[in-house]
């Protein structure tokens, strides 16, 4: 009979590590010299990430305050969370910030930690990578307002990658007015990992709302998006950005255009572009068909959460959709954000799935194995 | 056309046949591309599979060709009949069964028997096992590699 002592071929090896999970491969690299060479080669990282872009993601989890004890030395200001497992595990990726720190949406598995003032990194939660980055423009002006008034601005950053070239970039997008600069110009910052330099790009026709957690701009396909602010006529817009071309654009329609400024939301599901608005008792998901055309994809009952939490005002956040049915969302209570479990077919919430002090921030990710 | 041109037989390394429909085997674009040749008649020689692999391999054709294209509730029993039949393989025969649909190149076998690999082997030690593989690092080299990675072997 044949057995294990025949050769695989090598092409077959690859076939079988595709599937891997991120920690068993990391594990795997010591198994002999050519499968490290090959788990961290650039071709192996982007033949696993087709893989895994079609698994569940994992959640990315942030806040001030995410100790294990505020006492405690080990400092776990990110942990990441599978989802089906209810223990979060901590990340000791990046040192511990003074301040709070802020996080982008996800893209192959890398997101940006940054502060307002000094620190941005680009990490990988699921290798534990980490890459430390310059400071933007837009900080170092922040850093010395925040010296004289107090005060700086929050505009988020944006994070994604060109789709024409396959490079990353980060966006800074932000109005001179909130820097206490004189005018009104809309700047905008660029940051390329190739080159490792910030620079200035013509920025957006429109300010956009810096509202603290709607200003995070939403990447998806190339381009990434913000909500501008209440126009005269009432409106809000929807600007995106094509990370190629670099040339910021209006969305001509969206469904949430006279909706409450306070109400709505944006995010990314299924690979599509979703907007988002609270009805008190329910809330409504539009997205973004590749016929650009919008359509109403899911409606949430509240109910639940209303009767649990009381109506908060804000809009529940979608995060992800996991086993095809089921939304993820974070909750945003005061002092316990939670997270939620919506299964889109029956419309019903299932009890809290993770909550823990602290809690501020909730992304999905795709564990992979990229780096910059 | 008549019945017998609708069969085909397959012979395995060790002179095992197996006569089974033109459409089950068909699955196997190695099988097709030698039907297309014609420079075999109806007696297909497989000599890279065992006739306890060919057995298998054939009863995941049968099924497959049976199935195929219906509604949302059949593909869903597949996926269910897909998962009881690698559940129960043992370590050598995913192997093999790995080996035989890359060789009669069966992309949607060798796509479920290569997850079911990554699915269960878990430890470095399988793999080096199975896969026959050399750990060709000096011990220092291993302790430095894992030492970077600390992380990944805590569980």
């Amino acid at each position: 009979m044949s057995n294990g002592m025949e050769k695989i071929p090598d092409v077959l090896i690859e076939e079988i590590l595709e599937r891997l999970g991120v920690k068993s491969l990391v594990r795997f690299t010591c198994v002999s010299k050519q499968w490290n060479s090959m788990i961290k080669s650039t071709y192996f990282a982007s033949t696993h990430l087709i893989r895994a872009q079609s698994r569940n993601p994992d959640i990315l989890l942030g806040g001030c305050s995410l100790y294990e004890s505020p006492r405690s030395a080990s400092y776990s200001y990110l942990r990441t969370l599978e989802l089906g497992c209810l223990i979060s595990k901590k990340i000791h990726t990046i040192p511990k910030p003074k301040t709070c720190l802020a996080m982008t949406g996800s893209c192959d598995g890398l997101v940006c930690v940054y502060d307002f003032q000094i620190k941005i990194y680009v990490i990988n939660p699921a290798t534990r990578w980490c890459r430390s980055l310059p400071r933007a423009n837009f900080q170092q002006i922040n850093r010395i307002r925040e010296n004289l008034t107090g005060c700086y601005a929050r505009n988020c950053l944006g994070f994604g990658k060109d789709t024409v070239t396959n490079k990353y970039k980060m966006v800074w997008l932000y109005n001179s007015l909130e820097l206490g600069l004189d005018g009104h110009q809309i700047r905008c910052e660029v940051f390329e990992f190739t080159t490792n330099v910030w620079r200035h790009v013509i920025g957006s026709p429109h300010r956009i709302c810096c509202d603290v957690f709607k200003s995070r701009p939403v990447y998806l396909d190339g381009s990434l998006y913000w909500f501008s602010t209440v126009q005269v006529n009432g409106e809000t817009m929807i600007i995106y950005f094509d990370l190629h071309t670099e040339v910021f654009q209006v969305m001509p329609e969206t469904p949430i255009a006279h909706a409450s400024p306070y109400r709505i939301i944006m995010c990314s599901l299924n690979n599509r572009l979703c907007v988002s608005e609270n009805n008190i008792n329910s809330q409504d998901i539009w997205s973004l068909s590749s016929q650009k055309v919008w359509e109403k994809t899911y409606s949430l009952n509240l109910n639940f959460t209303c009767r649990f939490f009381g109506d908060t005002g804000f809009p529940i956040t979608p995060i992800t959709l996991f086993n095809k049915t089921e939304l993820l969302f974070l909750y945003p209570v005061a002092t316990y954000h939670s997270l939620l479990v919506q299964d889109t077919r029956i419309g019903s919430f299932y009890s809290s799935y993770y909550r823990t002090y602290g809690l501020e921030q909730a992304i999905s990710f795709v564990p992979s194995l990229i780096s910059i | 056309m008549s019945k017998s041109e609708k069969k085909i037989v397959l012979k395995s390394l060790d002179n095992e046949a197996f006569e089974v429909e033109k459409a089950v085997a068909l699955q196997s674009q190695t099988i097709w591309v030698m039907c297309e040749d014609k420079c075999v008649g109806n007696e297909i020689p497989l000599e890279n599979v065992t006739g306890q692999i060919l057995a298998k391999v054939i009863d995941y054709c049968k099924k497959h060709a049976v199935v195929d294209g219906d509604g949302d509730e059949s593909s869903e029993e597949l996926k269910n009949w897909d998962t009881e039949f690698t559940k129960n393989m043992d370590q050598s025969t995913l192997f093999n069964m790995i080996l035989a649909a890359n060789y009669l190149n069966i992309k949607s076998l060798l796509n479920l028997t290569c997850q079911a690999v990554a699915d269960k082997t878990k430890t470095i030690d399988e793999f080096h096992t199975f896969l026959n593989i050399e750990n060709n690092f000096t011990p220092e080299e291993e302790a430095q590699i894992c030492q970077e990675n600390l992380w990944a072997f805590d569980d």
